[in-house]
């Protein structure tokens, strides 16, 4: 369990957490894109190891992922908003994700509560299919793309 | 709940999308504001807001706002609004609402399906809410609309201070002081004392062909219970706990400004509230730096991905600290208080 650092955000006033430091750095590779990962806690790293290393892409993303320890509880079900290049991922406060293909940016807080075990099993899937998206060049037909992906069992549609 | 989807997009993009995500997937809502049918103009505190949604009921929660015209003005962001009646309507906006920013983006959820995202570099906002949301005037008024401005304002050049505003012949008072100084309760006694309400919490600054000017949000007063001690006439209404934690009681704008709320004003007198508890009621210059230095200390850090806000923003508070700028430190009753004041604005 993510073991909490007290951080002052009223001097100077930051209610909403932009400024939460990032300074740990890693490369993640994945099979089609090669992430930054700027974040304050790799607790939840060793599960990334799942993603194996691969070759160089061509593709790159950012993940910044703040582990927010004023965040409490775990993830509920999931709710998405998708317009034009964004999507947000949420899972509740436990989980905020935001995905910028336009920027190839993908921009997290995960709860203090959330597990190494939560974090595999439900948002890293959520952070590579995002990645998926952010990295995929928009001039790719759809059609294309969409046989490329397995398909999820509860999405709506 | 049975898994549903809101097409505002493309079959073949939402098939797309429906593969990207494999489990706890309940609900996802593709947003596109060509096929959202009811449009609206609204006018908040100086900036427009270019909002669109599929919802009458929306709609008509957010009439207050709604201007007959489309404004002239560069002070414009977009807000699409999806209603999604299968949502659950079981949500505590007081205690369930989250908010956290990274980068360009604020994200914002209110119970465990309602989600918001404000795009400070695109500037647009896009959510999904309830029925209950929908319907809910009070929602959009007191909190989300306010809210909305709060974070969108600055990259539109309204930019929110943390000061009342009060206007009295169309030169604007602003009443500014650290959190619990006072103020709200103030500036019910000074529009008592001939002032007209603008705001008495966050006042949003524009710049007009050169002259700075102060809007409201014309929301409802948020005002500590004690405040019934001062104010009789507003005993018998029931508290809410607020975001902050606060017990406040809420009045409509209107109840303190006999002629309508004023929604705008030039900014001329600006003072700094002190409590003491000394006797009597003094006014000592306050220098520009130091007024500078307090509104940029009381406001949200902005990020570098929107620069221009930041400048914008350092540019109106430069101009509002030039305005003529006291410490009033008082030790006495806010009747007392906004009579003082009053005189000393006949003054000067």
């Amino acid at each position: 369990m993510f073991a909490p650092e007290p951080v002052c955000y009223t001097d100077p006033l930051d209610l909403l957490r932009r400024f939460a430091p990032t300074p740990l750095k890693a490369h993640v590779y994945l099979e089609f894109a090669n992430v930054l990962l700027e974040t304050n806690d790799l607790s939840f790293l060793p599960s990334l190891s799942v993603l194996g290393v691969r070759e160089p892409s061509s593709q790159s993303c950012l993940w910044k992922i703040v582990r927010d320890v004023d965040a409490r509880g775990t993830a509920t079900e999931a709710s998405i908003v998708m317009a034009g290049s964004l999507i947000v991922y949420a899972m509740g406060p436990a989980c905020l994700i935001g995905a910028d293909r336009e920027r190839g940016e993908i921009l997290a807080f995960i709860g203090r509560d959330v597990d190494a075990r939560l974090f595999q099993e439900s948002i890293l899937p959520a952070l590579i299919r995002l990645t998926m998206f952010v990295t995929r060049k928009q001039d790719t037909p759809i059609a294309a793309r969409s046989a490329e992906v397995p398909v999820g069992g509860q999405c709506n549609a | 709940m049975s898994p549903r989807c809101h097409l505002f997009a493309s079959n073949i993009l939402a098939a797309y999308f429906r593969a990207t995500v494999e489990h706890n997937m309940t609900k996802l809502h593709l947003i596109n504001r060509a096929a959202l049918p009811l449009h609206s103009d609204l006018m908040i505190a100086g900036a427009h807001c270019a909002f669109a949604t599929n919802s009458e009921q929306i709609l008509a929660s957010i009439s207050r706002w709604r201007c007959p015209d489309r404004p002239r003005t560069s002070r414009t962001f977009e807000m699409n609004v999806l209603l999604d009646a299968s949502l659950p309507s079981k949500r505590d906006v007081m205690t369930q609402t989250h908010f956290r920013g990274l980068h360009h983006l604020v994200f914002a959820t209110i119970g465990t399906y309602e989600l918001f995202v404000f795009d400070l570099l695109r500037k647009q906002v896009v959510g999904a809410v309830s029925q209950a949301s929908a319907t809910d005037a009070a929602f959009w008024s007191s909190y989300w609309l306010p809210i909305t401005v709060g974070v969108m304002g600055t990259t539109v050049g309204a930019v929110p201070v943390h000061s009342a505003c009060l206007d009295r012949d169309g030169k604007g008072l602003l009443v500014a002081g650290v959190s619990g100084a006072g103020k709200s309760t103030l500036s019910v006694a000074l529009t008592r004392c001939g002032f007209s309400l603008i705001s008495d919490d966050w006042t949003y600054l524009s710049k007009e062909a050169d002259a700075l000017i102060a809007y409201g949000i014309n929301a409802p007063v948020k005002l500590l219970p004690d405040v019934v001690q001062y104010f009789p006439e507003l005993s018998g209404r029931t508290p809410k706990m607020w975001f902050n934690g606060e017990l406040a009681i809420e009045v409509e704008p209107e109840a303190f400004s006999p002629n309508g709320a004023a929604l705008r004003s030039r900014p001329h007198w600006l003072m700094f509230l002190e409590r003491t508890s000394a006797p009597g009621c003094d006014f000592v210059p306050y220098s520009a730096d130091d007024a500078q230095a307090f509104f940029e200390g009381a406001a949200e850090r902005l990020p570098k991905q929107v620069p221009e806000a930041s400048n914008v923003r350092t540019q109106v508070i430069r101009t509002l600290a030039a305005c003529g700028a006291w410490r009033v430190r008082t030790g006495e009753p806010p009747q007392v208080t906004a009579d003082a004041i009053r005189q000393f604005c006949e003054r000067n």
